[in-house]
């Protein structure tokens, strides 16, 4: 039953570059439903042959391209696009406009992390991510020596 | 009053300009080098060259101290953080962001922002009334469009031509606040008679703005 449930979860993304791509495929196989949207058609070439979600050519700013990927009905919304801004605005527009349970926008700025808080935000950096997995890999050698 | 401009290129020298001439404090910030430059060598006020959706961007240009803050760049999404940053970590009271997509004032609305244009309602809006009355021009919308100040210039064929102002059954919710006739200008009474030329100001809620223009045209094209 738990399984059933974790596998009806409705995920939005939004940005189909190799961070979005690549997630829409891991969930994808996890069996969850997938919907990506990218304004350029040429980006979901990054996606997997075998990737069987959505794909929404649009620019997802528009209120109406987020009502055609179903976003009233979606369990989670992640916004990848290039730019912090714009992640910052769709996640709002997922998580106050419709009430999106889960909602996670990537950054790449992490000196903004105040505003993100501020705007009860869930952000992940990936330069921070990276940065600490090296930090684990060259402290972890130098113990292993 | 001091006011934070930030982004928006050929816009900016122009509200700088018409800000100045009104003699407010003004702050301008600008992603571009090359604009901040230009800016300088124009007007005198502060000009930083940055990023305004950074915090630390808007604390050093002295955001704190601000009463407005108007966010005019291209990118609905930048104008959004640069209010909701301004407004939420810093407190400034009024915040103004430019939008490209009408939808997005409603949004940015609930979002925290205390006032969203959208050009492209405003030039419909302009439109719209021009193609119905050309001889009317809404001179300023109010309240967000709710109230309007209109300048009607009287031509040969209106039905108020001749009538005193009693003689008119304005609406509701409106008044002829001035009649400009010539070099004369003049808060009109009761008993003041309408002549072709005259350019009567009046001052309605948008809603009953067909009824005025039915009352002094005699008809609603």
């Amino acid at each position: 039953m738990n399984r059933n449930e974790s596998n009806d979860e409705y995920v939005i993304i939004v940005g189909c570059g190799r961070l979005g791509a690549h997630l829409a495929n891991l969930l994808f196989e996890s069996g969850k439903s997938v919907v990506i949207i990218d304004m350029k058609p040429s980006a979901f070439k990054r996606l997997a042959e075998g990737f069987g979600g959505f794909v929404l050519e649009a620019d997802a700013t528009e209120l109406d391209i987020l009502k055609k990927a179903g976003i009233e009905s979606a369990n989670v919304f992640v916004a990848t696009t290039d730019d912090d801004n714009t992640n910052i605005m769709l996640a709002q527009i997922a998580k106050n406009i419709y009430g999106v349970k889960k909602v996670v926008a990537r950054v790449y700025e992490p000196h903004r992390q105040k505003v993100y808080e501020e705007l009860e935000l869930e952000t992940i950096c990936p330069m921070i991510l990276s940065a600490e997995a090296f930090r684990d890999y060259i402290e972890g050698n130098e113990g292993g020596e | 009053m001091h006011i934070m401009i930030v982004g928006g290129h050929s816009k900016v020298h122009f509200l700088v300009k018409k800000f100045m001439t009104e003699g407010r404090k003004l702050t301008v910030i600008h992603k571009d080098e090359d604009e901040c430059k230009k800016l300088s060598k124009i007007h005198k006020v502060s000009i930083v060259h940055g990023d305004g959706t950074d915090p630390a961007v808007l604390e050093d240009a002295g955001v704190m101290d601000c009463d407005v803050v108007i966010a005019i760049s291209n990118s609905d999404a930048e104008n959004l953080v640069v209010c909701q940053v301004a407004g939420r970590a810093y407190g400034v009271e009024r915040t103004l962001a430019v939008v490209n997509d009408p939808e997005h004032v409603e949004v940015f609305k609930r979002l925290g922002v205390s006032t969203v244009i959208s050009t492209a309602d405003i030039i419909e809006s302009i439109i719209d009334q021009q193609v119905s009355v050309e001889e009317i021009i809404s001179l300023m919308p109010i309240e967000e469009g709710k109230i309007d100040i209109m300048d009607i210039e009287i031509g040969d064929d209106f039905a108020s031509l001749g009538k005193s102002l009693a003689e008119i059954s304005l609406p509701e919710d409106s008044v002829v606040g001035f009649i400009i006739r010539g070099e004369l200008k003049m808060v009109p009474r009761g008993n003041t008679v309408i002549k072709e030329g005259d350019r009567l100001i009046i001052l309605a809620l948008s809603s009953v703005q067909p009824k005025v223009i039915k009352a002094i045209k005699g008809r609603v094209d």
